[in-house]
């Protein structure tokens, strides 16, 4: 395990999945300060799976879930989310029929009704998101996918969270829009948030990230600096669909490094 | 300021009815004021929180088995009234915790068979409920009293949902609706919160059973479960437009209204007329007349949801999200 002292979010041997089947298989998983961390792997390899166990949104069967140390296994998302670990769900979920205005005050709700506060973070996150300024009161289901995405990725700012969880933010967005939201979240983590995504558009997402980790059929395959998994010949070509006999060998066995 | 003017219009007519109108306009009025509770509290569920259901009659009759089993026992009307309202309420909170761990379908069909069970228990147990007999009941000498009862439940649901739309709890109620799981992610505490709309969904239609008990002064399992009473209630919450503040109001007196001239005209057909009503409804306006009306601007109508007045500022704008650029 690299830096679990570090670690602000961690997955220790986490199993779990969806009824009885189990989509991911002990994986263990550290995410640490400031840092980018993209989880990558082919379709069902259990990447989001795992993601959601951290957010609190699924059962774990068995491991742990730590958040700056503190065993949140059992925790609902409200306790997580009052942690500073915020979560952006896959695909459309910004309220179409609200303004941009409505969505983010959704955000805040659970900080309670302090309008100042509200007002304030709304204020400092259209300095962070300028696409939102001036478009208040438009509806959100108006504005394109792209914009949609930073809408979401804005409204889970604000509660001030310290970690934030996306769910391939990059899902049906024009390669153009794609660099925007991963230059977007480089620029957050570079203002203290720790910021971890699952991504699909893997070569994309790690160039974009400072670590790595890779699944494959429910364990993690590899992990380690993002420029050394770009590097790795197995995991290139994990990407392009094949499964290396090593690959196939380690999801018996333990995590390699990269 | 003409969408108050009108309902400050509606108000006053409606408060002096009573002492005008004769004793048609008056029970008409009384069922109308009871479809106006059943759909606003229907609408609280099914509409904000997105969970739909074919058993919200459940509640209806077990409130005016509860107020019925109470007058006959001696008690006022209004006590009886209260105590079906509870009634509704404690049934719910049970039923709640087991049934909206599913959603969609199953929780639409599970709910309904759940109106069927409470159907065959007031059938079944005969010693209490007098079986398919029915209670017959002192009928009430003067109406005066039961209708403006249910005129304030009426109004007091209205301004409920009124206030609820305009606040941060019917936005976490939206957001249950759109996508719960962004709702969990979010941080709405998703489980207390729908189980609190349903439980609240539950008291009015308990007290309007009772009091609909109370106008007929004679309950049976066929009037109190009526399978008829849960169709025209989810008809006219999508006839006036689900999710919205007077979108059920709209639907039950626009459906009041043509099912009483279709019903007087043509005994024979006017359920398969109102059945082509609605189908058209569905076909032209699936989100209901308000959100219609709302797009074309009738600002006399109220809407009061902010994001519908400003969605009839920019006309026939597409809900969905465009692809992107």
């Amino acid at each position: 395990m690299t830096g679990s002292q570090a670690a602000l979010l961690e997955l220790r041997g986490v199993t779990t999945g969806y009824g009885d089947v189990p989509v991911v298989r002990s994986a263990s998983m550290a995410f640490e300060k400031r840092l980018v961390t993209s989880v990558i792997g082919s379709n069902g390899a259990g990447k989001s799976t795992a993601i959601k166990a951290a957010a609190g949104l699924l059962r774990v069967w068995s491991g742990q879930v730590l958040v700056s140390g503190a065993d949140v296994t059992r925790e609902a998302p409200h306790l997580r989310l009052s942690r500073g670990v915020a979560f952006v769900p896959q695909g459309r979920i910004v309220l179409p029929e609200m303004t941009v205005r409505e969505n983010l005050e959704l955000g805040a709700h659970i900080l309670g009704g302090d309008r100042q506060r509200i007002e304030e973070t709304i204020e400092r996150l259209v300095r962070l998101f300028p696409v939102l300024g001036g478009r208040m009161r438009q509806l959100a289901g108006t504005m394109s996918g792209g914009e949609q995405q930073m809408l979401a990725i804005a409204r889970s700012l604000m509660t001030g969270p310290s970690i934030l969880i996306l769910d391939e933010p990059s899902l049906g967005l024009s390669p153009k829009y794609v660099d925007i939201v991963f230059e977007k979240l480089r620029e957050l983590s570079g203002t203290g948030l720790t910021v971890v995504m699952v991504e699909q558009k893997a070569s994309r997402a790690l160039s974009f990230s400072d670590r790595g980790y890779v699944m494959h059929t429910g364990q993690v395959v590899y992990s380690g600096e993002a420029e050394a998994l770009l590097a790795n010949d197995n995991v290139r070509r994990l990407f392009l669909g094949e499964v290396p006999e090593e690959i196939r060998l380690m999801v018996e066995g333990e995590v390699a490094d990269a | 300021m003409k969408a108050t003017l009108v309902m400050g219009t509606a108000c006053i007519l409606a408060a002096v009815l009573p002492f005008v109108g004769s004793e048609y306009v008056l029970s008409f009025t009384v069922q109308l004021y009871v479809f106006v509770a059943l759909a606003y509290s229907w609408n609280l569920i099914g509409g904000y929180a997105g969970y739909t259901h074919f058993g919200q009659v459940a509640f209806f009759g077990v409130g005016a088995y509860t107020g019925a089993l109470m007058m006959d026992a001696g008690f006022h009307w209004l006590v009886a009234a209260a105590a079906a309202g509870l009634s509704g309420a404690l049934l719910a909170l049970p039923l709640g915790g087991a049934m909206l761990r599913v959603k969609g379908p199953f929780f639409a069909i599970g709910m309904f068979g759940m109106a069927r069970v409470c159907e065959s228990f007031a059938l079944g147990f005969d010693n209490i409920t007098q079986g398919g007999t029915g209670i017959y009941l002192l009928p009430v000498s003067d109406l005066k009293p039961l209708y403006f009862t249910l005129a304030a439940i009426a109004l007091g649901l209205v301004l409920l949902t009124w206030r609820l739309d305009n606040s941060r709890l019917g936005l976490q109620l939206l957001a249950i609706r759109e996508d719960e799981t962004a709702a969990d992610a979010l941080g709405v505490r998703t489980t207390r919160l729908k189980i609190g709309a349903f439980v609240v969904s539950a008291i009015a239609p308990g007290a309007v059973g009772s009091l609909y008990a109370t106008y007929l002064s004679f309950i049976d399992p066929m009037t109190a479960f009526a399978p008829m009473t849960e169709l025209t209630t989810i008809a006219m919450v999508l006839l006036g437009g689900m999710g919205t503040v007077f979108g059920p109001l709209i639907g039950v007196l626009a459906m009041s209204v043509v099912n009483e001239l279709l019903w007087s005209r043509f005994p024979e057909i006017y359920l398969a007329i109102v059945g082509v009503v609605i189908l058209f409804v569905v076909l032209w306006m699936p989100r209901g007349i308000v959100s219609f009306l709302a797009h074309r601007q009738w600002s006399w109508v109220p809407v009061a949801r902010g994001s519908l007045r400003r969605l009839a500022s920019r006309p026939r704008i597409a809900a969905r999200p465009k692809e992107a650029h």
